[in-house]
């Protein structure tokens, strides 16, 4: 059975397009928001692909900088501000729900100094920008599960 | 002294003299000392030696001799004389006494002081009548002092019984009393041992401090942090972890750390600053002391640093210290007269003219300063009582300075050890003030008699009633001098559960300890003691002031000259230090002094500053820039200025001005280059226009990377269609070409994938079209993207792709393509992302701005509070369009003055940043605080209307890509508004 990735993104264009060039490989399940990322990834998966912008999900789903869903009802500001980085929330939101599950941002973060910081507070996690093609990230979904030694598996990773 | 042992003549006749002749000697000696009372050394000494020839073992005329040749100052000689007249008569004490002045004031007392206190004390011991004892023992503890011998000169000065004093001797013991109770406090400064740290932390450190600048922060702290534990007293790491703290925003934190460096080191000026500046711009009114007090030593320690007498004004001001203030306001004008038109200076003016009475309510009540002409008082009756008070005028001199000044507790302590009372009015001037109160109980009490014990003790209840803690710790030794050691316990209990920072004690009693019998010249802690206190007259008068050559001790009078601000002085007792052993600390300072005077005043020092220049000392070369602009010489001074900039500290005060200086030299340099050039390029422009007629047709309009350095309000614009290509064509579409030629991949998918809905290259040139249209509406034309550099070349390889991806014999090259869009288009993409507009933001162009917000405030008849601004580093660079940014700086501003106008409390804090955001991105972090308790949230925020106010920065904000955030913040403020950017 191919290893299966959770790609959270706010539409289905992620998926839609792994789904087609690397599904021979892999299976592709998505996820709307970061509590589908955090539910799906409890039911078990190789790893997740999490887009960065997520700007057409509703505010009441987005979560904050802590991965926690915020308390009040959100200014237009905080909303985008939130939308911007959710994908980096999201992955924070896993972490603090215990799972290890690989990861891999598909952003483009021009600063080095944040990308670090981020393999670091958030590991397993791998950046990959605009400049990969899908070989690339093939590979690097290939490197990660294998690095994890999660590879195919569809059952539920140990919590922290 | 000597002008006493002069006066004492005895006959003394050798056997041998004629009658004639010992009468000539006993003239010549009458006649010598009427010269020498008019200052006539010379003659005076000549007559002595004659009389001393004829009658060799008189007594009074060896001794009167010995006195002319100490004030000639040929000292051995002295010396000699001194040894002669007390082998001949070990009772005569005024030769004991002039023999101890004379190596008290000896320069090389330090050296000798081990023989020559066994001989003092051996005379001592010989002497045999009570008044010649008490004589001797007061100059044997002056010279005990003059050594560094403090506690042996206590110990002498206390055991004298004050019974068998003359009131001349009791002032004399007082004021000994005094300097020995100074000496006490001035070894405070002395200094712990810096602890041998290799040379690869040393490395690492400096690598740390530079991850710091670049805004490294919590890396930075996670290291010295994990080092402080192994290393507590290495300065460095501590200075390195105050810094993050800082930045940070743990405030009460680096304030601490800086403390510890103090403690360690008391006499680091840039400690002392940037402590002073975050307590006096972090800090609350509670903090108002701490920072005077850390100001007042930074600016002790390097008076040059003038940013520094203006934040003292305004700390001053919220403690309602006014004078000071006025003081201060003053001595920064005297360095910078041309910010006398400052808003901010008019403001502070206005605040001394109309002190608002929260202020004078909220601080610590503190007695008035003495007046210049109480100081000039006490120091008259010094000397008086130094030559042993002949006239009986001390005591005169200093009823008049307490009348003057009754809160003067040098003078009332002084008047006390010779009167045995302290005056009703000083008493009163002092009951409110228990700082003050208490200063003048330790110095009565050092009497050491049951009365003095029994005159502070009301005091010592006062000040402890109004809150002193300190005052626990004097009654408790009071309790113990009295033989009370129970009421002495129970209020060092007190003391130490009360005082806030107990463990100051213990440092304190370890310091002593430590020092304890430590023999060196405390002359330079007791004037950086004078210095701190800001009395920079008594700091002088342990110096010579004048500077005269051979002077001892000259840097420091020329910087005690320097804070008093009579800088021709400072300069004359530099250029003297060059000459001595001081001379690279003397150049530095001495740069230092003239990188702020104009040229006529350097004039005369350029050797020096070329010396200085060549022997490294960078402010040198800042000071020789200077006068070469002040010349009309700009191509002198830029490679000067370049070289200042390349090796100044971070914390050099110029840095900023010579930036500034550089950027005028520098356009000035190229609009005369430019006028040159324009006259030989209008012939070679009508032969260009022939050949390059054609090419220009080409070449119309403006490439990307060059509209933007026209307008570089176009970045937002060019920043959201580079992110649309990135996201849109380059990453959900393009991706896909490596694809082609895999296993299981139909070439179809990849074709659709390029082509559909829209091909890559058609959405591109759709995207490079709007960038177009928003480039014409701002002035500016782009090329067509065909001969766009970046995004022509991006169309074509996508055409190609798009062509090509459907034939399996053209893989390769789709590959090829693939790789080229990857690699080149990619980093081109981020090039142009990379070069948008930066606007650099340091002290200097914030207070522009709130000029010109101050100006344009009272233009629409609004009030203006002068908001404080810290900045966390030397310069910000911020990576949004001048323009916008001070739209925003502006709207950001007058929101918060809006806000606090209608406050009680009026605070404003403009804090500029490098941080990490939610999302661990470096950010340039601009945050306005207030004291307003009026409510602001981004709600509110939202509901301003685009074109107004905080709506204008929300969409400035918005438009450059930014964040805006509101936060709660600690007193005295209520809460911020910041705008953040990515860096």
């Amino acid at each position: 059975m191919a290893p299966l990735w959770i790609v959270c993104e706010d539409g289905d264009e992620y998926r839609a397009r792994l789904a087609r060039f690397l599904g021979t490989e892999f299976a592709f399940v998505r996820a709307g928001c970061a509590a589908e990322l955090v539910q799906q990834a409890r039911r078990g998966a190789a790893g997740a692909i999490v887009d960065l912008d997520f700007r057409r999900t509703p505010a009441a789903l987005l979560v904050d900088e802590n991965g926690a869903a915020p308390a009040r009802s959100l200014s237009e500001s905080e909303r985008q501000r939130l939308a911007r980085d959710q994908g980096i929330f999201a992955i924070r939101a896993l972490r603090a729900a215990g799972l290890e599950l690989p990861a891999i941002l598909y952003a483009d973060l021009d600063d080095a100094e944040q990308r670090a910081a981020l393999t670091a507070e958030l590991a397993p996690l791998l950046v990959v920008g605009s400049h990969d093609g899908l070989p690339q990230l093939a590979a690097r979904m290939r490197a990660l599960a294998s690095r994890s030694g999660s590879g195919s598996s569809h059952q539920p990773l140990p919590s922290r | 002294m000597m002008l006493v042992a002069l006066t004492m003549a005895l006959l003394a006749v050798p056997a041998d003299a004629t009658v004639s002749s010992l009468a000539a000697a006993r003239r010549d000696n009458r006649r010598g000392i009427e010269l020498f009372r008019r200052g006539r050394m010379e003659e005076a000494a000549a007559l002595f030696e004659r009389a001393r020839a004829v009658a060799p073992a008189d007594v009074e005329i060896i001794n009167n001799q010995a006195a002319a040749l100490a004030r000639l100052g040929r000292r051995d000689d002295a010396e000699s004389a001194f040894v002669a007249a007390l082998a001949l008569d070990p009772q005569r004490w005024q030769a004991l006494t002039g023999l101890a002045d004379l190596y008290a004031d000896d320069p090389r007392r330090f050296e000798r002081r081990e023989p020559w206190r066994a001989a003092l004390l051996a005379g001592l011991g010989r002497l045999a009548a009570a008044g010649a004892v008490n004589h001797a023992a007061l100059a044997v503890a002056k010279f005990e002092l003059a050594v560094g011998r403090v506690d042996d000169a206590r110990g002498r000065l206390t055991q004298i019984d004050e019974t068998q004093l003359t009131r001349g001797q009791r002032m004399r013991r007082g004021q000994l009393l005094l300097a020995a109770e100074a000496a006490e406090s001035a070894r405070s400064l002395g200094e712990w041992p810096e602890p041998a740290v290799t040379p690869e932390l040393q490395l690492q450190l400096a690598d740390q401090e530079a991850a710091l600048a670049r805004g490294q922060t919590a890396p930075a702290l996670r290291w010295a942090d994990a080092l402080v534990d192994d290393w507590p007293a290495w300065r460095g790491l501590r200075l390195l972890r105050a810094r993050a703290l800082e930045n940070l925003g743990r405030y009460d934190d680096a304030a601490r750390e800086l403390t510890v460096v103090l403690r360690l080191q008391p006499l680091h000026a840039a400690g002392w600053r940037r402590l002073g500046t975050l307590l006096a711009t972090r800090g609350g009114l509670l903090e108002a002391p701490r920072a005077a007090e850390a100001l007042r030593r930074a600016l002790a320690l390097d008076p040059q640093q003038s940013e520094l007498w203006l934040l003292l004004a305004r700390v001053s001001i919220r403690q309602g210290a006014l004078a000071e203030a006025e003081r201060a306001l003053e001595r920064f004008l005297l360095d910078l007269p041309a910010r006398r038109g400052d808003v901010e200076v008019q403001e502070i003016r206005a605040a001394i003219a109309r002190p608002p009475s929260d202020l004078r309510a909220a601080s610590q009540p503190a007695a008035p300063p003495p007046s210049a002409e109480a100081r000039a008082l006490l120091r008259e009756a010094q000397d008086w009582i130094a030559d042993g008070d002949p006239l009986a005028l001390a005591a005169e001199l200093l009823e008049r300075a307490l009348i003057d000044s009754p809160a003067f507790v040098e003078a009332a302590a002084l008047y006390y050890s010779s009167q045995g009372v302290v005056l009703p009015q000083t008493v009163s001037a002092l009951w409110q003030a228990p700082a003050d109160l208490l200063q003048l109980a330790r110095l009565v009490r050092q009497a050491a008699t049951p009365e003095s014990r029994l005159v502070v003790r009301p005091w010592l209840d006062r000040a402890i009633d109004l809150g002193a803690v300190d005052g626990f710790l004097d009654r408790a030794l009071l309790n113990a001098d009295e033989g009370h050691p129970a009421p002495a316990l129970a209020d060092l209990e007190q003391y130490v559960a009360r005082a806030t920072e107990p463990a100051r004690l213990r440092e304190a009693l370890a310091l002593r300890a430590q020092l304890a019998g430590g023999e060196r010249d405390l002359t330079g802690l007791l004037v950086e003691s004078r210095l701190s206190r800001g009395d920079a007259d008594g700091a002088l008068q342990l110096l010579d002031p004048d500077c005269s050559p051979g002077a001892s001790h000259l840097l420091l009078a020329g910087r005690a000259q320097e804070y008093r601000g009579d800088y021709p002085a400072a300069a004359r007792c530099y250029q003297r230090a060059v000459a001595g052993g001081d001379r690279l600390p003397a150049l530095g300072r001495l740069a230092a002094l003239l990188a702020r005077r104009d040229a006529p005043s350097v004039e005369p020092s350029l050797a020096l500053l070329r010396e200085a220049s060549a022997s490294g000392v960078a402010v040198a070369d800042w000071a020789l820039a200077r006068y070469h602009l002040e010349q009309r010489q700009p191509a002198r001074a830029e490679p000067l200025i370049d070289r200042y900039l390349a090796h100044a500290g971070a914390d050099d005060p110029w840095v900023g001005e010579a930036r500034a200086a550089r950027d005028a030299a520098r356009a000035a340099q190229r609009s005369s280059a430019e006028a040159r050039r324009r006259a030989a390029m209008a012939i070679a422009i009508g032969l260009a226009l022939l050949l390059g007629g054609g090419l220009a047709w080409r070449l119309r309009a403006a490439t990307v990377q060059r509209a933007l350095v026209a307008r570089p309000a176009l970045f937002p614009d060019l920043a959201s269609c580079i992110h649309a290509i990135r996201h849109d064509v380059l990453k959900h579409r393009a991706s896909a070409l490596g694809m082609l030629g895999s296993s299981g991949v139909a070439v179809a998918d990849v074709v659709a994938t390029l082509r559909e809905p829209t091909p890559t290259s058609a959405a591109v040139a759709a995207l490079y079209q709007t960038l177009r249209g928003q480039a014409r509406a701002s002035g500016v034309a782009l090329r067509p993207i065909e001969r766009e550099p970046v995004f022509g070349p991006l169309q074509r390889d996508l055409r190609c792709a798009e062509r090509l991806a459907a034939d399996p014999r053209r893989t390769a090259t789709v590959l090829a393509i693939d790789r080229r869009l990857r690699e080149r288009h990619a980093a081109r993409l981020q090039a142009l992302l990379q070069s948008g507009p930066r606007t650099r933001l340091d002290a200097a162009i914030v207070s522009a701005w709130l000029r010109a917000l101050a100006a344009e405030q009272r233009q629409r008849g609004a009030g203006w509070v002068v908001p404080a601004v810290a900045i966390a580093e030397d310069e910000i660079v911020c990576p949004v369009e001048t323009q916008a940014l001070w739209s925003i700086f502006g709207n950001l501003v007058s929101n918060a003055e809006q806000a606090v106008a209608r406050a009680d409390e009026r605070q404003i804090l403009i804090r500029l940043q490098q941080e990490r955001d939610a999302a661990d991105r470096r950010v340039v972090a601009l945050w306005v605080a207030d004291s307003s308790p009026q409510e602001l949230t981004l709600a509110l925020v939202e509901a301003q209307p685009a074109e107004r106010g905080l709506g204008i920065v929300r969409e400035q904000v918005r438009r450059w890509r930014g964040q805006l955030l509101v936060r709660a913040e600690a007193a005295p403020w209520h809460k911020a508004i910041g705008v953040m950017f990515a860096a």
